[in-house]
């Protein structure tokens, strides 16, 4: 227990006592697990502007005249189960009607058209949303083998299939790209910290072997450097969520106006605990990581 | 307590040393001394085990220490306390943690290291010094601290390389008496100089080495190159 007491102070000491070495290596640490920070917001918007193109995608089952309510409802029970539908919204026959009166009410000369008709001339309709637009070809065959095929007039997906498939192509365009840049930035983020652990600890490397060569075990020499790369991942994790945090407060108005629908300061505020352990996961990792590693070769004396 | 048999230490073509042995008894106070590449550091260097002999044995209490693996060489070190010509110390530690790192080191409880630590400063005559760090110190102050770090392990053999060699007069002789006094009370010293008139002084054993052989071993010696 005495040693492990030592070994912190020791860590704490080295932290201090160089304290601009310190400071230089949070900063360069701050920068690194920056780009990670920035990924997972650029990842954030990315995500809220497919799911928003997604949302505006949807499917419309038509129903003959004729077609029983309670069958239709039943429909829409089955493909509310399903997990690839997001939303199912079922728009009666009066529903409809009413729709399109609220819709034209200034149009005098269509309303008078549809009350000659006498009767109401609009279909009940399920208008159904995927989770992505990819699934709408399983559901619409769902649809066609459920056995509701009978009361069924019309499925627009044959006419709305050219723009689901672009927006498919296009949403895994982004995904693939972000994944992309997420593994390279994150690789460089690695190694922009390992090597500046590992230049902090070269300047030590003459003080390592004396360390040896009074008798201190490798363990004894390793642990406060481990400490002192903790302290550098936890102050980097916490000066980077913080940092953020500021000017995402700052942008995130203008950031909701050029991507509709997105809100990063309430994802990135929201997602305190995730985000800041998922930093702290990378800063303390990659810190006691590197030092383990940079330090071992200078302990062969 | 240290055994020296046959040993040899070859670096590509060069013989550092050549089929050298003797043997160091407890308590004694031994001179290497010779020229400069004669062959005394690597005695010091293959004691510390910081090199390996390329033939020959070295045994310290009897135990070879080729054999000595991981745990073992730093159980080793604990019992030998080592003072260089560049003091070796620890520049982003105080003097007071410098002595006491390799207490800590070793495991010994705080108490213990509380009570000896400022002990041993005062016996080098560093006690009003403790928290200093070591660039605030003369050379003469640095080579102290080394010793103090050396004596706190109440180590059975101080290995002492050339430990005046960056010093001024004044310094030397401080650090050869506190030898003298760390040799009374009981631990052995070997002495790595080629400086004439400590070993002339001291008329303790000497060893003379030229190009990596010994030349001369004599109980009272002089230094005679």
């Amino acid at each position: 227990m005495s040693n492990l007491l030592r070994i912190i102070r020791y860590g704490w000491l080295g932290f201090w006592r160089n304290v601009w070495v310190s400071v230089a290596t949070v900063g360069i640490m701050v920068l690194a697990l920056s780009v990670v920070s920035g990924l997972l917001v650029v990842g954030n918007i990315a995500d809220t502007f497919v799911k928003e193109l997604q949302g505006k995608v949807d499917v419309s089952v038509y129903f003959s005249e004729a077609a029983d309510e309670s069958k239709i409802l039943q429909l829409q029970s089955s493909l509310e189960a399903r997990p690839d539908v997001r939303d199912v919204e079922y728009i009666s026959r009066d529903d409809a009607l009413a729709l399109f009166k609220e819709r034209h009410k200034d149009s005098e000369l269509l309303l008078a058209s549809l009350a000659e008709l006498n009767s109401n001339p609009f279909q009940g309709s399920l208008n159904i949303k995927a989770q992505k637009a990819s699934q709408f070809e399983a559901i619409v065959s769902f649809i066609e083998g459920s056995g509701s095929a009978a009361i069924i007039d019309k499925i627009n997906f044959k006419e709305n299939e050219k723009v689901i498939q672009k927006l498919q192509s296009i949403t895994s365009s982004i995904e693939n790209i972000g994944l992309f840049f997420t593994i390279a930035l994150s690789l460089v983020a690695v190694l922009i910290t390992f090597n500046t652990i590992r230049l902090v600890i070269y300047t030590y490397r003459d003080e390592i072997s004396v360390m040896k060569l009074v008798g201190a075990s490798d363990w004894f020499i390793r642990g406060p450097f481990i400490f002192t790369g903790f302290i550098y991942g936890a102050l980097s994790a916490l000066v980077t969520y913080l940092a953020f945090f500021f000017v995402i407060w700052l942008i995130s108005e203008k950031a909701g106006a050029v991507f509709p629908g997105t809100d990063i300061f309430a994802y990135w505020a929201g997602n305190f605990v995730g985000l800041l352990g998922l930093l702290l996961v990378f800063g303390v990792g990659l810190g006691v990581f590197s030092s383990f590693v940079a330090i071992g070769r200078y302990l062969k004396v | 307590m240290i055994t020296f048999n046959s040993v040899s230490k070859i670096y590509g073509n060069y013989h550092a040393l050549d089929d050298v042995s003797f043997r160091i008894e407890d308590k004694e106070f031994v001179s290497l001394v010779g020229r400069s590449g004669a062959g005394k550091s690597t005695v010091v260097k293959l004691l510390l085990k910081e090199e390996k002999p390329s033939h020959g044995k070295i045994f310290f209490k009897g135990m070879d220490v080729a054999e000595l693996k991981g745990g073992g060489i730093t159980n080793y070190r604990r019992r030998i306390g080592t003072v260089f010509q560049d003091f070796r110390l620890l520049p982003s530690k105080n003097v007071y943690e410098n002595v006491a790192f390799a207490m800590e080191a070793a495991g010994r409880p705080e108490e213990e290291i509380v009570s000896d630590v400022p002990q041993v400063l005062e016996i080098v005559g560093l006690k009003d010094k403790e928290e200093n760090f070591i660039e605030q110190l003369s050379g003469g102050e640095k080579q102290r601290v080394a010793l103090a770090r050396a004596l706190v392990q109440r180590p059975e053999v101080i290995l002492a390389d050339e430990p005046t060699g960056n010093l001024d007069s004044i310094h030397t002789w401080e650090i050869v008496k506190l030898l003298l006094r760390i040799n009374e009370f009981g631990t052995a010293i070997v002495l790595a100089t080629h400086d004439k008139e400590i070993v002339n002084f001291l008329k303790r054993r000497v060893i003379t080495l030229e190009n990596g052989r010994i030349i001369r071993d004599e109980q009272k010696g002089k230094y005679q190159l």
